[in-house]
């Protein structure tokens, strides 16, 4: 019951999302029809190629029709591309969701030990130089880190290639050599923000009661932090799991570009700098659905770990 | 040998208030199958007396600074972490006061009876269960087989607590530290929980060291009570003994400050309840005059210059206190409410 109101409850949410999305871009500055026509086009010309577009219809009109025909998985046609928005997006969708998805694997793999060591040593060395570490992943720009780790490892180094995609069929390891860089660099920003919740809310877990209890039986170490404690501190872990994936999505528009994978954010990139209004309005829904599906998953997820969320 | 002699015991905490000594030259022993009773007020040192023989003293802000705890003949003070996580548990198990918050609100009510007896006991899966049931079965569980897959919110206080006393007895200790075991329980399931402790530290000849500031339980579970105050012992004998004949001017006061029921019914005006004025001393280094003092109406020059020793003043009865001859005529005299 609980699931299904939740699941209701973000119709809502996407519908404002959208009417935002579409509203934003119609009210904003710049004009489409003078990107495509180029510098030397007559008015003539610029006003033609608007009405081809449909852009000098009224504001209700458009929306309207950019509305209907979301609903059926239609979000338009590309001004630039002249193919259909949904289309492009599906091209561009795998290497997205294989970036983002392993940039979650490091970002938990780096962060639930580090937060951990970090509540178990607190305010001892191993907590400093693990928070340290996690102040200066958040503050360092995603570019920075980036261009940094491509100088080091594949630069100086040589170990891994500087800038492009393979999808997996080319192999598992130039598929996955092209990956691991940007999925560290953007996996690190998000590393920094779950390692600093984990060690909080495993700080607190580890002065209750019933871990007093679980050294009282004699338990080793281990037990104690990953039998015991974790579970008590994964629903704030979670949140912050599912809040922290926007810091990813808008990490994914840099990451793209840097290392020059042909994903939804340079997709992006590249319809903002041409004023590719379907394409922007496409892929700014599309990533806000995937941003409250991503935290739906995060809530139903609450039950697994805490018997006492029922839904 | 008795099985737990601790000798000259002292733990000292840091807190922001600099530097504070919880237990000063603590001894006591705890012969085998025999419960013995720590009784005090709060802040007097008894519950850090029982963290302590665990080494679960929250560090590195408490530490043992002195003293020997032998169990079985082994000194538990200078065991390192990895041999005492062998004892605790095993040997010697521990439930605490709180039984709202000592069981883990993530786990089954089986993991956490069973964890314990895979650990120590090395069994395989069926056997832990297999155990964990008995045990509950041990501490009369209502519906034991279902309520294995439960967590603990789904149980009252008492049942909890029959739980953790299950968790606690699951590996056959040889010593169970009881913490406050009922102070949060309602007064009848105090009586059921008390009479589960009794009847099985009897049936399975195990010691129990019972931390209390109840008189009442003092004198229904334990053979022998130990009387804190001020981080040291101040009386030490038979319960009988102590409670009847009490021979340190602490424990007459703690025996007046027990309201006796129906005494507010008698005719005449509401008598007001006997209290033991002013409060427990903050002790900093070790003591070197009577602690309580300040607070003794026997007091005397000598209370406040020299550390009473502890002497004999029956059979294995002992009192630290310089006027303990004494205390039995105050004792008759706050009786008669002269005092």
């Amino acid at each position: 019951m609980y699931a299904l109101r939740r699941v209701l409850a973000i119709i809502p949410v996407i519908v404002v999302v959208a009417l935002v999305v579409f509203s934003l871009l119609y009210f904003s500055p710049g004009d489409p029809a003078l990107v495509l026509a180029g510098e030397s086009a007559t008015p003539a010309e610029i006003e033609r190629i608007r009405g081809a577009l449909g852009l000098d219809r009224p504001y209700l009109v458009r929306l309207t029709e950019w509305s209907f025909g979301v609903l059926k998985g239609d979000f338009g046609q590309s001004m630039f591309f002249g193919r259909s928005v949904a289309e492009l997006m599906l091209q561009r969708a795998m290497p997205t969701l294989w970036l983002s998805l392993l940039a979650m694997v490091f970002a938990l793999a780096l962060a639930l030990p580090l937060g951990i060591i970090a509540a178990w040593q607190a305010g001892r060395a191993p907590d400093r130089v693990a928070m340290g570490f996690a102040v200066l992943g958040y503050s360092m720009p995603v570019f920075v880190l980036g261009y940094l780790l491509i100088f080091c490892f594949s630069v100086w180094l040589g170990w891994l290639p500087v800038q492009g995609y393979k999808p997996p069929s080319d192999g598992l390891w130039p598929f996955l050599s092209h990956l691991i860089l940007p999925a560290l660099t953007l996996g690190v920003v998000y590393a920094a923000l779950i390692a600093r919740i984990t060690r909080s809310a495993m700080l607190e877990v580890l002065q209750q009661d019933y871990m007093r209890t679980a050294r009282a039986k004699g338990l080793g170490l281990w037990s104690m932090l990953l039998g015991h404690a974790l579970k008590n501190a994964a629903i704030p872990i979670m949140t912050i799991v599912g809040i922290g994936f926007g810091s990813v999505i808008s990490g994914v528009v840099v990451t793209e570009t840097v290392f020059n994978i042909p994903g939804i954010g340079r997709l992006t990139v590249d319809a903002i700098l041409r004023r590719d209004y379907p394409v922007i309005q496409g892929v700014v829904l599309v990533l806000s659905g995937v941003y409250v599906l991503i935290n739906l998953l995060v809530d139903l997820s609450y039950g697994l770990f805490d018997p006492r969320v029922k839904y | 040998m008795a099985l737990l002699e601790i000798e000259t015991l002292s733990t000292a905490f840091t807190s922001r208030q600099g530097e504070v000594l919880a237990v000063d030259r603590l001894s006591l022993q705890v012969e085998r199958g025999e419960t013995l009773a720590i009784v005090g007020e709060s802040g007097c040192g008894k519950s850090v007396t029982a963290l302590s023989t665990m080494r679960l003293l929250p560090e590195p802000h408490g530490r043992i600074t002195g003293g020997h705890i032998r169990f079985e003949g082994r000194d538990l003070a200078g065991l390192s972490e990895a041999d005492m996580r062998k004892v605790r548990g095993r040997d010697i198990a521990m439930i605490f006061q709180e039984p709202m918050t000592s069981l883990n609100p993530a786990l089954t009510i089986q993991r956490q009876i069973g964890e314990t007896v895979r650990l120590h006991m090395k069994l395989n899966k069926s056997d832990v269960r297999a155990r964990s049931l008995e045990m509950l079965e041990l501490v009369q569980f209502p519906e034991a087989e279902r309520r294995l897959t439960q967590y603990p919110h789904e149980l009252s206080g008492g049942m909890r607590q029959r739980v953790m006393i299950a968790i606690a007895l699951a590996c056959d200790p040889k010593l169970l530290i009881a913490d406050e075991p009922t102070t949060a329980l309602d007064v009848t399931i105090q009586a059921q929980i008390l009479e589960i402790l009794r009847d099985l530290s009897a049936r399975l000849g195990m010691a129990t060291l019972l931390i209390t500031h109840d008189l009442g339980v003092v004198a229904e579970m334990a053979a022998r009570v130990v009387v804190m105050y001020a981080g040291r012992m101040v009386e030490q004998g038979a319960v009988a003994d102590v409670l009847r004949h009490p021979r340190h001017p602490y424990t007459v006061g703690l025996l007046a400050a027990v309201p006796k029921l129906g005494s507010s019914l008698n005719e005449g005006p509401r008598q007001s309840l006997a209290e033991i004025p002013g409060t427990v001393p903050l002790v900093r280094s070790a003591q070197t005059s009577c602690a309580f003092a300040p607070r003794c109406p026997l007091a005397v020059d000598q209370c406040r210059r020299e550390l009473p020793p502890a002497v004999e003043v029956g059979p294995s009865h002992v009192s630290a206190c310089w006027r303990t001859k004494d205390v039995p005529a105050m004792a008759a005299k706050l009786r008669e409410g002269a005092l």
